[in-house]
């Protein structure tokens, strides 16, 4: 017989020597300076910053709280600093096509210069036009212009108006125009008297008067002339005017940014438009058009013209950079289109929206220009449109703001075109493996714009040296918080709980963010017990309670087992029954619990039926650990003969999926014991999968179903007998709770590592498995020998129904 | 020069509406100095007697203004137009002096414009009215001239763009309603205002006894004029005379020896400002 020896107290958790530290508490401790654990990493984003080809873009992939952000972070800010500070952008007016506003590039700081500089032309060129405007020579020239054609108007109408006196009329204005009537005494003749003149006189006065209008009609019609005319000499005295008054304000800038030649170009076009558009710098005057209309409304409608017309020289400088150092370095949180590629925002005036380039807003990628832009993948891609528009100007090397209403044709508001802006920045995506995988495999242009994969590890190896930097680490992230110096037990129990949450002795979690939280919440219990520095029973406190705010489920499913709701039985003996072990997770929390699966067998045709399947409550993974059954004991029993039985295998009061292969070798334990009739004691729980040879493979969350199953017996009681089969592989998994390590050293429970069913078997029943000889045949008191005659006799009884079926049908 | 006389209170201000830009604006003026006199303010539209007759008349066409069509002239539609205007002029005087504490009237009067106008204006202390009407042209107005020669209390003639914050004229003399004007302005002027006496005499011994005079009624009464002197009044002077100086108002007494209804009535054409006649 097989002997397996349960496991001494040292191999169920790994310490961390306190001792082998060499301070006192984190205050000790320099900050880690470089990058523990991420090796990979570090060179993938250092190749990925160092070289500056199309397409080198950065996908920092690992899981959440890795630490990729402050990674990628760090060495973009370290790299920037040395590069150059990027130019500074700025849209313009175009004079030619208002709706296609100009980008232009001036150096860093430049930008806000020449805005500050075109705010003063404005207010410059506001005040000599309005000098230039009230001087007594224009008003003169004005006036004189004005005066000429009021005089040849009113001179045309006084003469007529002298022609109607003659012949007793009189020319009298009415609301909607001129009428000639017959006066006396300056009174317009009534017309009863009108009617009581002679025939004559009436038709000598009609007549007249049909000559006075058509003369009349004569002079109306040059009117319209007249005022072109009046306003083509006035617009050329205003051109004069203007083009003496700006002149020497224009050529100071012109001079100023003669390095510039899109700013020469751009001033040329402002000096035309202010010398064809001088009345806009003027204080409103009364213009004819105004007399008509609603008061209000023409004021409002002039101050909108005004202040749109005056914001076409202003300089929208869509990026500062006048207090950058170096390149920048910019995080999107919020990567929706518009905050990515930037906005055109309207203004409601007197409910329209209208827009000018100064309402153009800048995205991410205008920020980040010449520099780095961090993105959260899953954010970029959740986002409508953000993932196109991101992979389209990394593309086409350009931003182009295009409003995503106009986009898909859903308003029809008048809107910009602005020019695009050349890009030259490298973009970091962060995000999950899966989301790397995935981009990778369905869009065609993820690998050819992302080509640097900056893989983050999700653990590391549990050296002293290592576990030195891990103490530096922690010293680091409490001085980044501004939490209490830890104590070195506090350390070492931190780096315990970090190898415990990779469920590795031998690993420590590179899981920043969880140890980050582990740290504050054990400072936040120091502070409670006005400990100074954090110890470790802090630390111990905050890892319960965490597991306590997390384990409502956990505790209501022992307490059904408990309740015996759920059957699980934690002494005796039963044949066909094991109790398998299984991990749940819940939230953030994963926990063990056992699970009890029986096995039933009779005479059939050597399925093994596995009725979780048979009712689709299996995965694939499960189907397939149970087939792997069939297949052992096919291989071991039945070489020569065929496998006469049909078995069913089923988890008891299991009411939801089943998935995994780590209750394999229980089920195969259960069979085992169903077809030989060997009791198996209920005391134990069995975990790990089995291969086709009958070797026991590791298995996925050990120490959760470790302590799973011992928080059962605990509370039944432990009786000394109790404890868990699980893989020999899994050994060095174990990092177990101190309750549990307490009752192994007192013999109180007991974890067996298994290598093979044989093993396993032996534990569980107590009876040696026994080994075949050359003959195959094994001897009859060991349980295989027990299965094997059990089959056999299985196969005798099928063949004598066999021929007993072929007589009848003769 | 008695410093005991004092202004005669303005109560109640006629302001003469035809619902023309010009008219529309003296509203404005109107209402600010009715505020300022705590004064009732009165709108009067007149329709026009004439326009009711020549719409009767068998042989009269109208030649539109702007479009230079000519059309039959409807009874009903020039009375039509007529209503439209009151309403319009009437509105606009509830508009303006909505939110002030101005006492307001507002009545139609059916007559011959300048006969009725000067009816009203019996009942009023001081006349507002626009410089030009519907005519659109830069001289006076047939109405105002009227007013300006016959109205029977102060009157003012009124020009768009004008306000009270500019430079104040007063034309002193030393006649007898000189004095009113002074005090007037003295009511009128604003913190800002600049006010200017032009002294009016033929030598320059009598030019400055009257400033003398000012000068002592200016003391009692807080008053800080400059002064001007002409030897004799012209129209054309004075009204060029404010254009230079960029003055808002010029306040002149009408019973001054020396103001002419002719000099008067070439001031009022040609000035570009307001113009207060103090009777």
């Amino acid at each position: 017989m097989v002997s397996v020896k349960p496991l001494q107290p040292e191999q169920l958790f790994r310490r961390c020597d306190p001792k082998q530290f060499t301070f006192e508490t984190t205050d000790d401790l320099p900050d880690l300076t470089e990058i523990i654990g991420q090796a990979r990493a570090t060179e993938a984003i250092h190749f990925g910053i160092g070289i500056q080809h199309e397409g080198y873009n950065v996908f920092a992939l690992g899981p959440s709280g890795a630490g990729k952000r402050s990674l990628v972070t760090q060495f973009f800010e370290e790299r920037a600093q040395s590069e150059p500070t990027p130019s500074e952008w700025c849209y313009i007016h175009n004079f030619e096509h208002d709706y296609k506003p100009h980008a232009i590039a001036l150096p860093a700081g430049m930008g806000s210069v020449f805005q500050r500089d075109m705010e003063q032309l404005v207010e410059e060129i506001r005040n000599s036009l309005t000098s230039a405007f009230d001087s007594d020579e224009y008003r003169a020239r004005r006036q004189d212009v004005e005066e000429e054609l009021q005089e040849k108007q009113e001179k045309s109408l006084e003469e007529i108006r002298n022609q109607a006196k003659e012949h007793g009329l009189s020319l009298i204005r009415t609301p909607g125009g001129l009428v000639f009537a017959p006066v006396r005494d300056g009174e317009v003749l009534p017309p009863e008297e009108f009617q009581k003149l002679p025939n004559e006189e009436r038709e000598r006065l009609e007549k007249n008067v049909e000559e006075l209008q058509e003369e009349l009609q004569t002079i109306l019609q040059k009117v319209p002339v007249w005022q072109r005319e009046l306003r083509n000499r006035v617009r050329q005295l205003n051109r004069e005017t203007t083009n003496f008054a700006v002149r020497g304000l224009m050529e100071e800038l012109r001079q100023k940014y003669e390095k510039f030649p899109e700013v020469v170009d751009y001033l040329n076009n402002v000096k035309k438009d202010v010398v064809e558009n001088a009345s806009d710098f003027l204080p409103n005057d009364e213009s004819p058009d105004d007399e008509s209309g609603n008061p209000l409304a023409a004021l409002m409608a002039r101050a909108r013209q005004t202040s749109s017309r005056m914001n076409r020289y202003q300089v929208n400088l869509l990026v500062d950079h006048h207090s950058s150092q170096g390149a920048p370095v910019v995080y999107e949180n919020n990567p929706t289109y518009q905050n990515l590629v930037g906005r055109v925002d309207h203004i409601a005036q007197m409910g329209a929206l209208t827009t000018d380039f100064t309402l153009i807003k800048p995205g991410a990628l205008h920020q980040a220009n010449g520099g780095y832009l961090i993105l959260d993948a899953r954010k970029v891609l959740q986002q409508p449109y953000s993932w196109e528009a991101l992979k389209r100007a990394l593309e086409s090397h350009q931003v182009g703001i295009e409003s995503l209403g106009q986009m898909l044709s859903l308003i029809s508001t008048a809107s910009l075109e602005p020019e695009p802006i050349p890009l030259d920045v490298k973009v970091a995506l962060l995000g999950d493996r899966m989301l790397y995988y995935m981009l990778s495999k369905l869009d065609p242009d993820f690998d050819e714009l992302f080509k640097v994969q900056v893989d983050f590890e999700d653990q590391m190896d549990r050296t002293t040296e290592n576990q030195d930097l891990y103490a530096q680490l922690i010293a680091t992230l409490i001085r980044k918080d501004g939490l209490r110096a830890f104590d070195r037990e506090a350390v070492a129990c931190v780096i315990e709980h970090s190898a415990r949450i990779v469920g590795d002795s031998e690993k420590l979690s590179t899981q920043i963010r969880d140890i980050s939280s582990l740290l504050r919440e054990a400072n936040y219990f120091a502070d409670q017990n006005s400990n100074r520095p954090v110890t470790s029973t802090d630390v111990k406190r905050a890892i319960d309670a965490q597991i306590r705010r997390a384990d409502r489920v956990k505790q209501r499913m022992q307490e059904n087992i408990l309740r015996n709701m759920i059957f699980i039985d934690t002494e005796g003996t039963e044949v066909g029954q094991v109790n398998g072990l299984s991990v749940i997770q819940s939230g953030n929390l994963a926990f063990g619990t056992p699970s009890r699966i029986t096995a039933r067998v009779r005479l059939g045709e050597g399925e093994v039926i596995d009725i979780e399947r048979e009712v689709e409550l299996s995965g694939p993974i499960h189907s397939k650990g149970v087939l792997i059954l069939t297949g052992f004991l096919g291989a071991r029993y039945a070489t020569d003969r065929p496998l006469s039985l049909s078995a069913s295998l089923v988890f008891e009061q299991s009411y939801s999926g089943v998935e995994g292969d780590s209750a394999s070798s229980t089920e195969l334990y259960a069979l085992l014991s169903a077809i030989s009739e060997v009791p198996i004691k209920q005391s134990l729980a069995v975990t790990g999968s089995v291969n086709q040879h009958g070797h026991i493979q590791a298995i996925g969350g050990v120490n959760e179903k470790v302590e799973g199953y011992f928080d059962i017996c605990m509370h039944r009681g432990l009786t000394g007998e109790q404890g868990v089969l699980i893989p020999t592989s899994n050994v060095k998994n174990l990092m177990l709770r101190q309750d549990v390590v307490d009752a192994i050293r007192s013999g109180q429970f007991h974890i067996y590592p298994i290598e093979t069913i044989d093993q396993g078997i032996e534990v569980l029943t107590g009876i040696p498995a026994g080994e075949a000889d050359e003959g195959g045949n094994y001897p009859p008191d060991t349980v295989n020998g027990r299965v094997q005659a059990k089959l056999a006799k299985l196969a005798e009884k099928r063949q004598e129904f066999s021929e007993t079926a072929k007589d009848k049908a003769k | 020069m008695s410093s005991k006389e004092e202004p005669k209170p303005i109560r109640r201000i006629l302001v003469a509406l035809d619902a023309s830009p010009h008219s529309l604006a003296s509203l404005e003026m109107a209402a600010a100095m009715a505020e300022k006199f705590d004064a009732e303010l009165v709108g009067i539209y007149i329709e026009d007697i004439n326009l009711i007759r020549l719409a009767r008349l068998p042989i009269t066409r109208e030649v539109g203004f702007y479009s230079a069509s000519l059309r039959q002239v409807e009874l009903t539609h020039v009375e039509r137009q007529l209503r439209a205007q009151a309403r319009t002029a009437r509105r606009a005087l509830a508009l303006i002096v909505e939110g002030t504490q101005v006492p307001w009237t507002f009545r139609v009067a059916r007559g011959a414009i300048n006969t009725e106008l000067l009816t009203a204006a019996l009942d009023a202390d001081l006349l507002i009215l626009g410089k030009v009407g519907w005519s659109g042209r830069r001289q006076i107005g047939s109405t105002a001239q009227v007013a300006v020669i016959q109205s029977p209390h102060h009157t003012m003639i009124y020009q768009r763009g004008v306000d009270l914050q500019r430079p104040i004229l007063i034309i002193y003399d030393g006649s007898i309603t000189g004095e009113l004007a002074l005090a007037t302005a003295n009511q009128l002027k604003t913190e800002e205002s600049l006010v200017t006496v032009l002294i009016v005499a033929d030598v320059p011994e009598r030019a400055e006894t009257l400033k003398h005079d000012v000068m002592r009624w200016s003391q009692n009464h807080d008053l800080e004029p400059r002064f001007l002197w002409l030897s004799r009044i012209d129209g054309e002077l004075i009204a060029r005379l404010a254009w230079s100086e960029g003055f808002g108002l010029v306040i002149l007494p009408a019973e001054s020896g020396s103001l002419s209804d002719e000099i008067l009535l070439r001031l009022v054409d040609r000035a570009d400002c307001a113009v207060l006649i103090i009777r």
